[in-house]
């Protein structure tokens, strides 16, 4: 079957009154929950997670698609008319999006938003839709040495991008590891890690797991305060009308800052473990950096808006690419989607686009259709989210909660499930109180079982351990990791310590290595315009005398 | 005396739990069919764990415990976290009588026991909670039993 065909199978399933009627539901459900200061996008597709499990995979994964594409949208609501982010990639948003509103325009700060977000989503999905089928052919040539150091590759940049401490990155995503290796062995049968405990034999479920960990953990984080717990979400503003025109024609009067944002979203978003909460902040600091009227940003100006907005929703597109092409999670969002196939007996890996085709791109077309759906719905979602944030967060809370219960049963039929959310809701709880980041430990249970399975075949192949060095694409992402295992204090050092001017040119330098041994002419000519770089890097600081940045000039990113 | 900081604490927890989790490794029943062993892998992990745990206790050795303006105390930490303590051991609560009062009833109760222990205390407010648990239980309970088909746990007071 070719892809045209292919395609046709994913439009006809995907634009089926019944699964159309449900993204409906799904964005509409998401930009409420988005804009609800307090609730991640996560846990909107969390709770959307258990409606799906009578569905087909293709149907159920549209929905969660949807429920995204809303959230992601969502979060400008509150951003713009409260100044309290609706979810942490729509920080930005409050930078110019609140004073815009407060200055007598929160139709055009409304506006320029909703737009923004569909413009980003839209130059992301064209992305996902051309880079997503060549990836996926070169997770074909992978073996179990390659897809091992890419798991490796994914925990270590999840934990150099979770903040100020990467060692309680590291610890969360082998933490992970380690969940994931508790109960029966697949290969052998020998129960591991049960203490004599049967029910533990099954091991735990990967739901319950991500639903504890992150979203029973965060709603108790929501109502920890008392006071804040009882009052109202937000005194929210009524009867707004978005312009719609003129925010059309000031974004496509900016659209330098449209297109370099949605590609800062794009390229962070492929990035396993960050997400939009580093897209919104660095696509804003640049078109700041870009603007000739750097100091009017903070003021209300429209690139604040459309830089954040932009990026948070090229996101998705991003992170897209990584789960279907390579079966790595972008973030924790795909993380769930994969749970979600393996629900329906999809294994994620990167042959996930070959051997599901009609459902691969049943994702993109659900994307391209979402994007469409949240444009129209967005008014509609203007009105509930000024009725919803009325409720205060204590009864909100307690009843999600309740759902959460409900919804993971009905995963297996166990009540052990609901053991394993209660458990694992107070490790989550006390991970955050403590500062420890989820996103890693979330990958490191999604991955352990792929990570040992690759292991074992590789050392069972041969016990020889230079292969994961010799072998090309291996070498690639364990250079990949150790360059980011090695970032946080590139980050920290970069002002004071002469041998980080070396760092960010010899990555291209050492990258062009395993480029130049996989052969073919692509590939090599890559290595070749990688060592361009390099080299050019390096003469612009020998020119400039190896001087090392003011501290004034430095920005460090992640530290969310 | 040098005061020892939360992260000395969970470097130290987290060391014996390597500690214990590589104990139970050498229980592993062996199998003499398989090539490598089902303990290679829980034995690397937890030996990288150890490892990271070993350089965060360092880590917080070296940053040492912070100044604080008021001495640590059981009953501020409790206050601080009551709402918390109350939801955990209200869900717990709700998970062991789940057996007996199955899904619905367990699941009013759960809402309006925790919306009751964190929420407003008069009546006005409890009448309030009792409609939200009866409500919002009794709908999602309605969708998952008659919509989606899932069987809840019936309980043996109310059973289906």
């Amino acid at each position: 079957m070719d892809i045209l065909e292919n395609a046709l199978l994913a439009l006809q399933a995907v634009a089926h009154p019944h699964t159309f009627a449900l993204m409906m539901i799904g964005v509409a459900a998401g930009l409420i929950a988005g804009a609800i200061p307090g609730f991640t996008i996560t846990m909107a597709v969390v709770l959307t997670l258990p409606f799906t499990f009578g569905m087909d995979a293709i149907r159920g994964l549209s929905t969660m698609v949807a429920v995204f594409v809303g959230g992601l949208s969502g979060g400008l609501m509150a951003s713009i008319l409260t100044g309290i982010p609706g979810t942490p990639s729509s920080v930005a948003t409050t930078f110019d999006g609140h004073p815009m509103a407060k200055s007598g325009r929160p139709g055009l700060a409304l506006g320029l938003g909703v737009w923004a977000s569909f413009f980003g989503g839209l130059i992301s999905c064209a992305f996902l839709i051309m880079l997503a089928p060549s990836l996926a052919n070169i997770g074909l040539e992978f073996g179990p040495w390659d897809y091992f150091s890419l798991v490796v590759f994914a925990l270590t940049i999840t934990a150099s991008l979770a903040g100020k401490d990467m060692t309680k990155g590291l610890i969360a995503g082998v933490f992970g590891l380690l969940v994931a290796s508790i109960g029966e062995d697949e290969t052998s049968g020998v129960a591991r890690f049960t203490f004599g405990i049967d029910d533990v034999r099954q091991g735990f479920a990967f739901l319950p797991v991500l639903v504890g960990l992150f979203a029973f953990s965060q709603l108790l984080s929501d109502i920890r305060d008392p006071t804040a717990a009882r009052k109202p979400m937000v005194m929210s503003q009524a009867k707004i009308k978005i312009e719609h025109v003129q925010a059309v024609k000031t974004i496509f009067r900016k659209w330098a800052t449209l297109i370099r944002s949605s590609l800062i979203g794009i390229f962070i978003g492929i990035l396993p473990g960050a997400g939009g909460t580093i897209a919104n902040i660095l696509a804003y600091d640049q078109a700041k950096k870009a603007s000739d009227t750097p100091e009017k940003f903070g003021t209300g100006v429209p690139e604040g808006i459309i830089a954040p907005e932009s990026s948070n929703n090229a996101v998705e597109g991003g992170a897209l690419i990584t789960m279907m092409a390579l079966g790595i999670p972008g973030d924790v969002v795909t993380a769930i989607m994969l749970g979600a196939l393996l629900i329906h007996n999809i294994a994620p890996s990167p042959t996930f686009i070959s051997t599901e085709p009609v459902l691969a791109y049943s994702i993109m077309i659900a994307f391209a259709i979402s994007l469409f759906i949240m444009l129209g719905l967005q008014t509609v979602c203007l009105r509930i989210f000024v009725l919803v944030t009325r409720v205060p967060m204590y009864q909100l809370g307690t009843v999600i909660l309740t759902y959460c219960a409900i919804g993971i049963f009905a995963l297996n039929n166990i009540t052990f499930d609901l053991w394993t959310l209660f458990w694992f809701g107070i490790i989550g709880y006390a991970m955050r109180q403590f500062g420890f980041p989820l996103a890693p430990m979330i990958l490191g249970v999604v991955l352990g079982n792929n990570a040992e399975v690759n292991l074992i075949r590789a050392l069972a192949t041969d016990t020889d351990l230079t292969l994961f060095l010799i072998r090309p694409w291996s070498l690639f992402f364990i250079l990949i990791a150790a360059f980011s295992f090695a970032f946080p204090w590139y980050q920290n050092l970069r002002t004071s310590r002469q041998w980080t001017l070396l760092f960010i040119p010899c990555l291209p330098l050492s990258l062009s290595v395993p480029l130049f041994m996989m052969g073919g002419w692509v590939r090599p000519v890559v290595a070749l315009g990688l060592l361009a770089i390099g080299c050019w890097l390096l003469w612009t600081r020998h020119k400039s005398g190896w001087r090392l940045p003011k501290p004034a000039d430095v920005k460090v990113y992640g530290d969310d | 005396m040098r005061r020892i900081s939360a992260d000395v604490v969970i470097a130290l927890l987290l060391l014996v739990i390597c500690a214990v989790f590589f104990a139970e490794t050498f229980a592993y029943q062996r199998v003499y069919l398989s090539i490598i062993g089902a303990k290679l892998w829980p034995r690397v992990v937890v030996a990288v764990l150890g490892m990271l745990a070993a350089v965060y206790l360092y880590q917080s050795f070296r940053a040492g415990a912070g100044e604080r303006d008021t001495p640590w105390s059981l009953k501020a930490w409790i206050e601080e976290n009551r709402n918390v303590i109350a939801c955990f051991a209200l869900y717990g609560l709700f998970l062991v009588t789940l057996p007996w009062l199955g899904m619905l009833l367990g699941g009013i109760l759960f809402v309006f026991a925790t919306l009751a222990a964190i929420g407003h205390n008069d009546l006005k407010s409890h009448l309030v909670h009792a409609a939200i648990a009866v409500v919002s239980i009794g709908l999602m309970w309605s969708v998952f039993t008659f919509a989606l088909g899932v069987v809840l746990p019936e309980g043996v007071i109310l059973p289906r």
